[in-house]
């Protein structure tokens, strides 16, 4: 009998052997593979309302190619998908309030593989604006992304754009 | 490694045991075992059987090279992510004719 549930979830269980495995070519063409069809995947199930417990999994598979990835393509796929999920439109709420959780969480777990330039220019804003979302759920999560965050912004990022946020 | 024979052979065993066999019996330049693998992967329903083909992928990918990657294994993961999209779309399907 088919079982959707549990094919998705072995999939995301198993993807970062899979995205090793290419990688062991070392070529362009795995390179491309990486970036234009795991990538494909990936957002995929991020987009397609997943299961929120595979989110998880699935998020580190998202994590794991970002690594893979130069800082072009990490610039102009990986975190503009993530901005994305942050400013959705969706009409469903529980979905806005799921992707903008995502969004929180990703920014957090991304930081080191986006670095000080992109945190401070186009992470931070987003996460002053979800820190004021009306959602508990999306507002925590952006708390514990600020760990990762901190890692990586300046001295004068955080005091000057990140405390003024929780200070009453 | 299996002969396309001995593979064939296999396939009357039990479905783990073939499994096993058939992740030696496949190379890049012998696709003929993993099209058989991925065909009944398309056509069966039984989870378990789709569950260890998911278990052999990185070995599958390995072995059959990037080409051969993108033409046969990227679709089927697809398939897998794109399942409920496909479902709402066969529902709406009938739901209109």
């Amino acid at each position: 009998m088919e079982d959707p549930y549990n094919l998705r979830k072995k999939l995301m269980e198993i993807f970062p052997k899979v995205v090793e495995a290419v990688k062991t070519f070392s070529t362009v063409e795995s390179y491309n593979l990486i970036r234009d069809d795991l990538l494909k995947i990936v957002i995929n199930m991020l987009t397609d309302k997943t299961e929120s417990d595979l989110l998880r999994l699935t998020g580190d598979s998202f994590v794991l190619i970002a690594k893979s990835l130069n800082v072009d393509d990490v610039a102009n796929l990986i975190l503009a998908t993530v901005i994305g999920f942050a400013v959705t439109v969706e009409e469903d709420m529980s979905s806005r309030i799921e992707s903008k959780t995502l969004a929180a969480k990703l920014f957090g777990d991304l930081a080191s593989i986006l670095g000080k330039d992109l945190c401070e220019s186009y992470v931070v804003p987003q996460l002053i604006f979800l820190a004021e979302d009306n959602n508990f759920k999306v507002r925590k999560a952006v708390v514990l992304s600020l760990i990762n965050l901190a890692e990586v912004l300046s001295y004068l990022t955080i005091t000057n754009k990140l405390i003024p946020i929780y200070s009453t | 490694m299996l002969t396309n024979h001995e593979f064939l052979i296999s396939e009357n065993s039990n479905k783990d045991q073939k499994f096993l066999k058939s992740s030696d019996a496949i190379n890049k330049d012998n696709l003929h075992n993993i099209r058989i693998i991925i065909k009944q992967f398309v056509t069966t329903d039984d989870s378990n059987f789709k569950l260890l083909f998911l278990d052999n992928l990185s070995s599958y990918i390995e072995k059959i090279g990037l080409e051969n990657t993108s033409d046969l294994i990227v679709p089927i993961l697809l398939k897998i992510v794109n399942f409920y999209i496909y479902t709402a779309w066969v529902r709406w399907k009938i739901h209109i004719t």
